[in-house]
């Protein structure tokens, strides 16, 4: 085992999770090598020191607080809450009123069936003019029978 | 004989305290309250802002109780709020390095040493003035590191519960946990001397 390994399998050591045959290569590569001895050592230390950290007392009142807070939590809500609902609501109206402005754009221009009509009668009265083999009075005389029906 | 609450385990507490019953999220309070303060303390390193976000860790906890689908998870999920909260807490420390402890060391992704002052090398016999170099080297770790250093051996969770609060693998906690330690024992070897255990 190299030392590189056996130092990264010491951390695992401490926190015993190492099986039978990675916990017996390591302890053996450990008495046969001073400086990752030291090193688990060492770590070892730390781990312990760590676990006894000094940690300063708790103000007596912290379960009223608690309580209290929660409380006033649910009597108002908080912004961030305001803000959640307003952003959800915000996202579920905007698309809406693209939409409902889209429809109204185009139902509220779509040409009526009369002016579609006049206006294909327009450009056939001209191109009825225009034409060399049909006369001026036919020209009219087709407008008026169209008109009529 | 009717069991006292206060000896009941998490799931039923949590059970009652998601239908309301307020005595059962007290005594879960007055059960992890003493952890959970130590956890947040030994990650921000300010006792007032420590405290204010342990009790919102519970505020929250509460208010999105019906959200918790496995009772018996709660410990665990109580520590996630407390470690988002403390992330939380961070970022605005990070937006105004005034307010920060260790600023300095906010944003480094390398595991590298920090630039910044060290004290001065020679052994210590007083495992108290030990334990103090101890929490300014852990204050100065970079986040990632901190916590899991501090969910391990300080809360004493186990890898796979470090990867869920944490969000990462728990190959990713292995290594984290391996640097941390490197990192710690390179800045107090010095102090521990080559004799200690």
């Amino acid at each position: 085992m190299k030392c590189k390994k056996a130092k990264f399998l010491c951390s695992e050591l401490l926190d015993g999770r190492l099986n039978d045959r990675e916990r017996e290569a390591l302890l053996s590569h450990l008495s046969a090598c001073p400086d990752c001895m030291r090193f688990y050592k060492q770590a070892k230390k730390i781990k312990e020191l760590t676990s006894s950290l000094p940690t300063p007392e708790l103000s007596p009142n912290f379960n009223e607080v608690v309580m209290y807070r929660i409380e006033r939590s649910k009597a108002s809500p908080r912004p961030h809450t305001i803000f959640l609902l307003k952003r959800r609501f915000a996202l579920f109206l905007l698309p809406l009123i693209f939409i409902i402005s889209a429809l109204i754009f185009v139902f509220h221009n779509k040409p009526d069936e009369s002016e579609l009509l006049r206006s294909y009668r327009r450009e056939h009265f001209i191109y009825t003019l225009q034409n060399p083999l049909i006369s001026a009075d036919s020209a009219v005389k087709m407008l008026l029978i169209s008109s009529e029906e | 004989m009717k069991k006292d609450l206060s000896e009941e385990k998490d799931e039923i507490l949590v059970q009652r305290s998601k239908n309301g019953d307020k005595e059962a999220f007290d005594i879960l309070v007055q059960r992890y309250r003493a952890s959970l303060f130590r956890f947040v303390y030994h990650s921000l390193h300010n006792r007032e802002d420590a405290e204010d976000i342990a009790q919102e860790a519970f505020v929250k906890a509460y208010l999105a109780l019906p959200q918790l689908k496995d009772n018996s998870l709660f410990r665990t999920w109580l520590f996630k709020i407390a470690l988002n909260l403390i992330r939380d807490n961070k970022r605005v420390e990070k937006r105004n390095p005034s307010l920060s402890l260790d600023s300095y060391t906010e944003g480094d992704d390398t595991y590298t040493e920090t630039e910044g002052e060290h004290f001065n090398v020679e052994p210590v016999d007083d495992d108290s003035e030990l334990l103090a170099r101890l929490r300014m080297e852990i204050t100065l770790l970079p986040n990632e590191l901190r916590e899991v250093i501090i969910l391990r051996d300080l809360q004493g969770f186990s890898y796979e519960e470090i990867a869920k609060m944490v969000g990462c693998p728990v190959g990713t906690v292995k290594s984290r946990l391996f640097y941390a330690r490197q990192i710690l024992r390179e800045r107090l070897s010095s102090f521990i001397g080559d004799d200690k255990e």
